[in-house]
This record gives C-alpha cells, structure tokens and sequence, in this order.
C-alpha cells in the first residue's frame, strides 16, 4: 500500500540556479548605486518630468536630454505596485500566455534583415510572404506558444513596415504577438488593427492580443522614440517588454555580472517611469544580454555567455517579481546547421531549466540578421525533448517497481510486464523528426538527414491549404491601416526602392 | 565587506531531493536483500557469504548493513594518473568534477579518409587514441570500437596495446575476460613501474558488465575479482534497457540498475578495501518501434542524472553517459542529442561520463562525433563555470567612469577580463556572413572533419618509456600464441 | 640587436602607447626620416596585427591597445609628415545617422581606422545630414562614413548621401557605409562608394579609397 508520505518534498521538476539569493542581491544593489550615482541619459522631456515629479534628480541637461538619478526608495515604491503576473493572449482566446515565476513560453524573435528561402536555399533579404510564412509554422509547432515578426518586410514603404508586418503575422498565426513598432505612430496604427482584429478597445482590454518590444540603447541611454512607446504602452494597457540589449565587453562591463548591473539598471529604470505614469502598469523585463566576441567584433547569439547570462537574469527577476523576457532557440551559425542545433540545445535548455517566462528568439541565425524555418521546427523539438526531462523523476511504489523487479527476476524481461505496456506511450518520447532505425532501414530510406526531414516538414507545413485566420472585411480593414499609414509617411521615402 | 555572503561556484542543478534519493536507495537496498542477484561466478558467491551475504544455490541476496559497510570503505574522491606524469591529464575525481571521454565496443567506425562506415580495425585505435589526446576536454580514452582484424578473443588487448602508446590520458580498459586483464595489467605496470607504485599512482580503470536483470555474470566477476585484487580501479556498470531489461520507469530501472552495481561493490570490496569504485550504468529506454536500445533519448539525460545524484547521494563517482546519438550520421539530430546528454551529464557533475563518440545507438564509432562534442563540452563547461559576483566583476566603477552613451572596449576593466570571462569556440563559426561566404560557406561538420584531419597529421603523444614498447609486443605474442593453441586444441577435440 | 624600425613595430603590435614617442625621437635622432619610421616601423607594426586579427590570433582589446600606440605615433609624426610634404593617409568624418542610437559599431571602426593611420572626426549617433554636410565642410575629409543599425535609419543613410549631393559636396568624399542589416546591395543602391562588413573591412577600405586616390 502506498502511504502518504510526510516530511517529504519532491523535485516535481529538476530545479536548476546560476546565483545565490545572495548574489542576486549584490546584483540588485549594486544597481540601484548605478541608478542613483551614475544615472541614465533620457531623451523625452516628458519622461525626464514624470521622473523628476516622482523625486527623481535632474542634472545636465542639454538641448536633446537630461541625467536623470533614481533614488534607492523609488524602486521601492515602484516594485511595489509592479505586476508580477503579465497575461497576453492570442486574439481567439485560446492560446494564452501566463507570465509569472518559473513559467515557461517559447517564441520567434524578431526584425531580421535576411531569411534564408526554403525553396531556393539563398539567404535573402525578407519579405511580407516570408513572414506570414513564419508565422505558419509559428501556428503549425505545439511548443511555440508566441510569435515575432521574423523577417523585417522589406517589400514594401520602410517607414511603415511595422504595420505590414503585424498584418503578415495576424493573417499566419492566432497566437499572443510581440510586436515592435518603427515609432509611436506605428504602436498607435498597430493597436488600432488589434482592436479590429479582436472586436474592440474593452476587448484588448479584458486580454491584450499582443505586447510590446521596447528597446533602450545600451549603456544607459532612453531615447525619445523609447520613451514615448513606454509612456503610451502604459497609458493603454499594453504589456510591454523593456528590454535592453547591453553587449558585454562593449556596451558593458566584461564581466557577466556587469553586464547584469547594468541591464538591471537600465530595466528599473523603465520599471519606475511606467509605475509613476500608471501603478500597475504590466511589464517584462529581459532580455537580450551577451558577449562580443573578442575575435570577430559580432554579437554573439550562441555563446554559453548568453545562455548564461538569460539564466542569472531570470533568477533577477523571479526575486524581484516582474516576468522575464528570455533568450533562447538562436544561434551564431550562418545557416541551420550542426552549430546552429548545437547552440540552440544549449541555450533552450538553459532556459526552460531556469523558467524564464517569454523565451524568444527561436528561429533566428547569424547573430539575430537571418531568420531559418528550418531553425524554428528543429528547435520546437529541441523544447518537446527538455520538456520531457523536466518531468523529472516521480518516485513512488509505482515507479520504484520492487514488486514488479521481484516479480520478473534476474533474466527475466520486462516487454510483456503490465507496468511497461500501461506506461511506454507516455514514457518514452518520441520526436517526428528524430530518427532512430537501424542502419539497414535507414540506407534503404534513403539515407536522410535531420536537416532533410526538418525542411520536408518545413515544406510540408507551408504547403498544406488551411482556412483564413481572417475573414475578407477584416482583412480589407486591417488592410485599410496599413495603407493609410504608407500614405501618411510617403513623403519620408526615398525616391527609389531600398531594397527590392 | 559584505558578511554572510554565500556564491555558488558553479552552476547548481538538482533532479531529486534528498527524500527522493534516500527512498530511492532504500529501494536499492530492498532488492538487493529481498530479491537479490543471480551470481555467476562460484569463487565470488564464497567471498560474499564469508562476508555475510544469504547465498542459495546461485541466488545471493545481501544484507543492508553489509552493503552499507562497502559503500562506507568505498573512496568518493581519488585521482587517476597519466602514464607520462603529465599533471594536466590526471582525473582528479570527487565532488563537483565532470570528466569525459569515448565509449568502448562499437563494431563499426566512419573511416577517416571516406567518411564511410565500415567494419572497425586495428589501426582505428590510434587514431581515436590521438584525437583523444589532442581535444582539449576530452579527458580519458577508451577505443570506440571492437577491433575486427585481429583474433576475435584479443581485439580488447589489441585495443589497449594501441591506446596507450598514443595517449597519456588515462584509459578505461575494457576486456573480454580475465587473460586479457592480465596482459592489459602488465603493459600498464611497465609504465608505472611495478604494482606497489601502480597502486599508488593508477595509471587505468577497468571496465566491468554485469547483465541486466539482476545477474552478476561469470566473465564479469571474473575480470573484477582479478582487478580487485590488483588494486585497479573499476567501473561496475550494468546497460539496463527500460521496458526490455528493466522497469520502464526512471525510479525502477535506477534501483535495479543500482542494485547490480552494487552487488559489484560488495565483492569488490570484500576482497580489497577502499578499492576505487565507479558506479554505472547506462540507463536509457528501447524504441518501441525501432526496437533500438536508444543513445539519444531525453530518458538516457533523465534517468542519468537520477542515477548520478543517487550515486553522490551514497558517496560513490558515477559512470556517466552522453555525447552520443541514435543519428546514423554526423548531422544536427546527432549534435542535438549529443549535446544535451552531454549538458546533462555537466550539469549533474557525473563523475566519468563516457561513450561520447557513438553514433548510430552504439553501432557506430565516430572521432567526427568525438571531436564535435569536444566544443559541446567546453560549452558546457562554460556555463557550468557559472557567473563570479564580487565587488570587481559586478563593475559599479566601470560603469560609472563609461556612463551613458560610452564604450567599454579600451576600458582596463574589459582587458582583465575578457580572456577568461568569455569562452572562443574552435569549431562553432562566429564570423559574419560576407567573411563566412568568402571562405565557402563552411558547415561545422566541414570544420570538425578539418580540426580531426588536422589533428591526426600534427599531434603528437608523448612517447612510452623505454622497454614499455618491447614490453607490449611480448604480451601480444605471447597472447597470439595463447589463442592458437587453444585453436589447435579446439581442432583436436573436434577431429 | 634589433633595428629601430623593428622596435617600432614590435611597440605598436604590443600596444605599448608609451614607448612609441620616445622610440620615434630616438629614430629621428638616428637619421631616420619620419615617411621612413612610419612606412618601415609603425605600418609594419600595424600590418601585423591585422594579419594576426584575420587568422583570429588576435583579440579587440589588443588591437586597440596597437591602434592607441599608432595614434599616438601619429601624434608626433604628422606634423613632420606635413612640414615634409609628404602624402598622409587623411581623414575620415564617421557618424551615425539620424534616429539611430548605436553606435558600438561606428565606434569600433573609428579606433580601427585611428590604427590604421587616419585622422578620424567622430561625429556621434542621431546625426541628421546637415551635420555631415558641416563636417564636410569644416574638416575637409577624404571620407565620410555612416552606420545604422536599422532599416528605417538605413534609410536616413540614403536622405544623407543625396543632402551630401544636393549640397555640392558628393564629389569631394568617398563614402562608405556600414552596419549589422546593410550589405553591398544595399551600399550600391543609395550610391555609396563602398561597405565594410565589420570595422576591419571598413579600415581595409578606408586604405582603398585613399591609395586609389
């Protein structure tokens, strides 16, 4: 009979940690002196007012911005009223991510120049079909449970892209969507199509179909653009992920704890201002935080430093309470190959460990300017593979089977056992793209490789007729934004076709 | 000065708890004295009853006191020695330590030169043995294959004698029975010099398989009993399938494979206290499908990383398992699978994790595969390293004299750190498009078949002593000649 | 024994900033002219150190530390160089264009071409065309260079080479263009003179431009 046991705790999960509490808070600490005695640059003077009301000290200002010092007691107060759960859901409601502590979403990154074409294998630069395309196989992978833009369309007016792009995607996937914006018109025309798309202001309301990519520069800067999308994501109820992307080495300190001083810096400074314009205001932090490579000058994308770094900055975050923007699923190599699978097994795994809660960048290669469908299904079963070590090990009468051990005895076997033939279907995973015949039925199959099967399913995705996400009148309304926006900013053009 | 202030030094990554694990091993002991093992090997089961094991007919079954004498006289923490003296190949093992290196027995190997599969040979072993010795975390040999070109009961002799001129790394021998552990034993001593100084400064470990389930096979206890009492430190490791040859679930083929561990260390032991012990075994589940015992399989990371914390839990290193693949080919499935049994194996801190280098569920050796988990350890071994925080890496200064708008590459504190805080790959390609398109669009499986030829044609493993080279073609002959009179004699009784 | 071209040269591949002045003055008190101690000492030097950048046996930090040591090498050369007449390799204008904030990469091409013998005017990031176009006017450069980091500031880069036209100045400079989204298409399509893939291709280019000159 198995008793219930007690005093006993169970690993419901493998538990995995890169800081001690204790080193979280030097990290946490030594940011709030970099927040208040050196300070971050801030390029909106409405920002800079906000934060001056708030008890914020203003120095050196100049035409175009101001040092802004944040004393320790206003992170306080702003933690305070900081969500520490963030949910976004995908228009039909369905799909849904909750953000808290230690649960996992994985997702697309974003804005590539380049793809690499499934038909014709050349890398290219990336158009509206490319990410529409993307957000297909976004739809059609079980573990990818948001959606970016991966591809920056480049087919059509370069002021206004960010619209087409949001159009792509909606037309591809029913999933929660990250958008960026080119500037704050771009936010405002993008939520106007999320209102159309989901039935309504009130409707974003109750469940904001997207969030938002906001990007402070590193180190220490908040441009004006930066500022007015946080201000306005704020005032509307928009989740948005203030994310900076500090290069260590370059834009930071070497050391990976500097780099997550000065991320943190950065982050809270963004914490405080949208707590200050609206207490409550939801928001993810992240996000991006890796090394330059010393040898090649690149931003790496694959370097266990990043992994590493997403690891230590989640912990950060699950202390502070405010969700993580993770990084994972990307990778250095050029094309999808051996590399690219080898970084992004390490870098998924790190993070479905750590349980960072919007892990993005799935898809991307060459240091985030390429995106690969091929990138994006392999690492789908990367995450199906660690998701079923992160089942861990139950231990109990059942799974110990003495009974069952007793019973089959030495040299007996253990294939017509109930207990094997009640539990393999769930036990043993398989992955669609994973091979495991032996040689000769392997030969005689044609000797194909991952790489083979993964662009098969590729294709096969992209191939297969499925209904409209969108009806027609929806379509043409949402449509309608976009090429109002084009006619708006067409003065801003150049005269000839940047790229195509 | 901050008090009270506790870092970790690396990475910290638990599968169970401590409840779990002491459930799991008074599971362990449960079968061991309840159930108990088939042993095969007559001179064994009078060592265990002497010292205080049940033993009826074959049957032994163990008490828990005597199993927890010999798990308490077992060493955690011990070194094994190059042959050469080279400090930087000694495997210092103990808590925390991840070590890597090849597995043994694979009948076939992808040729060098072709890249095809074909039957495994003779001159196979010192290529593996000079790629092992070369990768900068790869840290001890085995020969990734079963020699086909020699008379089959000596291919695992063969295999040793070419081994261990071609590396200083330690080396995990694997043999066929106990004459090949005597020939092995004795090139090994004529390095170390004699068996007194063998047992201080081991030189080798020795490999051991007992069969699951629950059965201490003759050939394996012979070779233990025969190491015990030479003072080799042994690894003891049954290769449990899930569903086949044990419970399917993680908890039950861990206390069964444990338990035949186990009965291993009692007798070794028994006959030799405090002997080195390294537990296995390979843990993994079968396809269902493909009725292929499988290398690649999360369940191999999963049920390895429980057997490793059980191990540690009891005070014994463990034989850990990783860098292999169920990929019949150097391709991405095989980098996937390698990698993250390889991270896992890291991660839990498994003492000697081996068979990195099989492709194709064990079928296949491949120093392609070897050479590419080599980058994917020292990956690993990054960010197992962990992230240091104290007052110069967290930077406040740097930051404060950069500021905002600056650049931290002239800066004094990025020239500190920069060589040790990152990690430059050998093998996976950083470069930006234009210089990777110029240089023909290499792929890493191109990289890694350049870093292996490159290799073969420049390394060079520090050379035996004098007389250790006569000394193994005398032990080879003198097996040759051992085998063809057992020809001749198995020709006379059939005639 | 060493000549002094060869301690030159070993000075600047070692970075050491403060011993190439005193070996320059301890050449010119050989004899040495200063085309010589700069042509056989520090370009050597530097010739060096991208040779072993390439191959990857070098790393950024060191460069700089080389690049540092050439500047200030020609710190005290130039003057000589002029009062001799002699052809030196020029200067170069840099900025990021307007609405971009990054300029890591800008930054990085500045030391590299600093290293490489160029006098170098850093303008900043968020640099709108008429700021090109002062430059231009007040610094005389042999080359502008512009970076952006995205696609809607790469845009800005073609707004600036036709203000740089429209201004007069187009003929004046050789432009070049850079950042992670641009490539040569991109670089051939606004008219620029060429792109650098990363800052030692821009540097490589930079020399290019001035030795077709």
């Amino acid at each position: 009979m198995q008793v219930k046991k007690t005093n006993y705790t169970v690993n419901a999960t493998p538990t995995f940690e890169v800081l001690t509490e204790e080193e979280i808070e030097a990290i946490y600490f030594s940011a709030l002196r970099v927040l208040y005695e050196t300070g971050v640059r801030v390029y909106e003077e409405e920002g800079v007012e906000i934060a001056h009301s708030g008890g914020a000290i203003v120095e050196d200002t100049t035409d175009d911005s101001s040092l802004v010092k944040i004393p320790p007691w206003m992170v306080d107060k702003a933690l305070a009223t900081l969500p520490r759960k963030v949910v976004v859901v995908g228009p039909d409601r369905e799909h849904r991510m909750e953000l808290y502590k230690n649960q996992i979403y994985f997702g697309a990154g974003s804005d590539t120049p380049f793809t690499w074409d499934p038909y014709t294998g050349e890398r290219r630069r990336a158009t509206y079909e490319d990410v529409k395309n993307f957000a297909k196989i976004a739809q059609a992978m079980p573990n990818m449970d948001f959606h970016m833009s991966l591809g920056i369309v480049q087919d059509v007016n370069v002021g206004t892209y960010d619209r087409w792009q949001y159009l792509a995607m909606l037309e591809g996937t029913t999933k929660p969507i990250n958008i960026t914006a080119v500037d704050l018109d771009g936010l405002q025309d993008q939520l106007e199509m999320a209102y159309v798309r989901v039935g309504g202001k009130e409707e974003f309301e109750k469940g904001p179909i997207f969030s938002l990519y906001i990007e402070p520069v590193s180190p220490l800067s908040h441009s004006e653009e930066v500022i007015q999308k946080l201000l306005f994501a704020t005032d509307n109820g928009i989740p948005f992920v203030y994310t900076p992307c500090p290069l260590a080495g370059a834009t930071a300190p070497c050391t990976l704890a500097g780099t997550a001083v000065q991320a943190l810096t950065e982050s809270l400074f963004g914490i405080v201002l949208s707590q200050l314009r609206k207490p409550g205001a939801p928001m993810i932090i992240g996000g991006l935080m890796s090394n330059m490579d010393m040898r090649t000058t690149v931003y790496c994308y694959g370097s266990p430093e990043m992994a590493l770094l997403s690891a230590a900055y989640t912990q950060i975050t699950k202390w502070l309470g405010v969700p993580m923007y993770e990084t994972a699923g990307c990778s250095d190599a050029k094309m999808f190959d051996e590399q690219a699978v080898l970084e992004a097994t390490f870098n998924a795994t790190t993070a479905a460990l750590t349980g960072g809660n919007m892990i993005h960048d799935v898809g991307y290669l060459e240091q985030g300017l390429t995106s690969s469908m091929e990138m994006m299904v392999a690492t789908n079963e990367i995450v199906d593979r660690v998701k079923r070590i992160l089942r861990g090990i139950p231990v109990t009468d059942e799974t110990k089977a003495l009974d069952v051990i007793e019973d089959v005895g030495p040299g007996g076997h253990y294939l017509e056992h109930d207990h094997t033939y009640t539990r393999f279907k769930d036990l043993i995973w398989q992955g669609p793209l994973t091979d495991r015949q032996n040689w000769e039925n392997w030969d005689l199959a044609g000797r194909k490789t991952f790489r083979d099967r993964v662009h098969a399913r590729v294709l096969e995705i992209l191939e297969t007729e499925t209904e409209p996400l969108i009806d027609e009148d929806m379509y043409k309304e949402l449509r309608q934004i976009c090429e109002l926006a084009d006619e708006r900013h067409k003065g801003e053009e150049l005269d000839f076709d940047m790229f195509v | 000065m901050r008090t009270n202030y506790r870092v970790n030094s690396g990475v910290r990554f638990r599968m169970l708890t401590d409840d779990q694990l002491q459930e799991l091993f008074d599971g362990v002991l449960h079968v061991l004295e309840n159930t108990g093992l088939e042993v095969h090997h007559e001179e064994s089961r009078q060592i265990l009853q002497e010292a205080g094991a049940w033993v009826d007919g074959t049957r032994v079954r163990v008490p828990s006191w005597l199993v927890k004498e010999s798990l308490r006289k077992a060493p955690r923490s011990f070194t094994v020695y190059a042959r050469d003296g080279n400090r930087e190949h000694n495997i210092h093992i103990g808590p925390g330590r991840a070590h890597f290196g090849p597995g043994p027995t694979c009948p076939n190997f992808i040729d060098v030169e072709t890249l095809e599969r074909r039957p495994y040979i003779k001159d196979d072993v010192s290529i593996v043995a000079t790629v092992v010795d070369a990768l900068p975390n790869i840290d001890f040999c085995e020969s990734l294959g079963s020699v086909d070109d020699v008379h089959a009961d000596l291919s695992a002799l063969y295999e040793f004698a070419h081994m261990f001129p071609n590396t200083s790394k330690p080396i995990v021998a694997w043999s066929f029975d106990k004459y090949d552990s005597e020939g092995i034993h004795q090139i090994a001593l004529a390095e170390a010099g004699g068996q007194e100084a063998f047992e201080q400064r081991p030189n080798y470990i020795h490999y051991c398989e007992p069969l699951s389930p629950l059965i201490s096979t003759f050939e394996a206890l012979d070779k233990l009993v025969f190491a015990a009492r030479k003072r080799v430190p042994l690894v003891f490791t049954p290769c449990a399938i899930a569903g086949g040859t044990a419970p399917i679930t993680a908890a039950g083929i861990i206390t069964q494979g444990v338990a035949e561990s186990w009965m291993g260390l009692t007798i070794a032991q028994a006959i030799q206290p405090g002997l080195p012990f390294i537990m296995g075994g390979v843990l993994s589940v079968m396809d269902m499908n493909a009725m292929v015992f499988s290398y690649g399989a999360p369940e191999l990371s999963l049920m390895m990383a429980g057997v490793t914390e059980l191990a540690h839990f009891a005070g014994l290193p463990l034989w850990q398992t990783g860098g292999c693949t169920d990929s019949k080919t150097f391709d991405e499935q095989a980098m996937i699978e390698g990698s993250m049994s390889v991270y896992f194996s890291a991660l839990t801190g498994g003492d000697l994790c081996h068979d990195v280098g099989y492709t194709e569920s064990a079928m296949t050796g491949s120093v392609f595969q070897l050479a590419a988990m080599d980058e994917a350890i020292g990956y690993a071994r990054r960010i197992t390293r962990g992230i240091d925080v104290n007052e110069d890496t967290l930077a406040t200064e740097a930051i404060h004299n950069v500021g905002p708008n600056g650049h931290y590459l002239r800066e004094p504190h990025t020239r500190r750190h920069y060589k040790t805080e990152f990690w430059y790959p050998n093998l996976c390609d950083r470069r930006n498009f234009d210089e990777w398109d110029t240089m023909g669009r290499k792929t890493m499986k191109d990289r890694t078949i350049e870093r292996v030829r490159d290799i073969l044609a420049s390394h060079e493993p520090a050379p035996l002593k004098e007389g250790t080279e006569t000394l193994i073609q005398s032990v080879l002959e003198e097996a040759e000649d051992r085998v063809q009179q057992d020809w001749w004699q198995e020709r006379e009784i059939a005639d | 024994m060493s000549t002094i071209y060869e301690k030159l040269a070993t000075a600047v591949l070692e970075g050491n900033s403060d011993k190439v002045p005193d070996l320059i003055q301890k050449g010119m008190d050989e004899g040495k002219t200063a085309k010589e101690l700069l042509d056989n000492g520090l370009v050597v030097g530097m010739d060096e150190v991208g040779a072993r950048f390439k191959r990857g046996d070098m790393f950024v930090p060191e460069v700089l530390m080389s690049a540092e040591s050439m500047k200030a090498g020609m710190g005290v050369l130039r003057p000589l160089l002029a009062e001799a007449e002699e052809e030196m390799l020029g200067t170069i204008v840099l900025g990021t264009v307007e609405g971009d904030l990054h300029d890591i990469g800008k930054n990085l091409v500045g030391m590299m071409c600093e290293g490489a013998g160029f006098e170098v005017v850093n303008l900043g990031f968020d640099q709108p065309p008429q700021a090109f176009i002062d430059a231009i006017k007040q610094h005389q450069p042999d080359i502008v260079g512009m970076s952006a980091l995205l696609t809607t500031t790469m845009r800005a880069m073609g707004h600036t080479i036709k203000a740089i036209e429209e201004a007069g100045l187009r003929d004046q400079v050789k432009i070049m263009v850079g950042g992670a989204p641009v490539d040569k298409e991109f670089a051939d399509r606004i008219g620029a003179d060429g792109y650098g893939s990363n800052a030692p291709a821009a540097s490589d280019l930079a020399k290019e431009f001035v030795s077709a000159a």
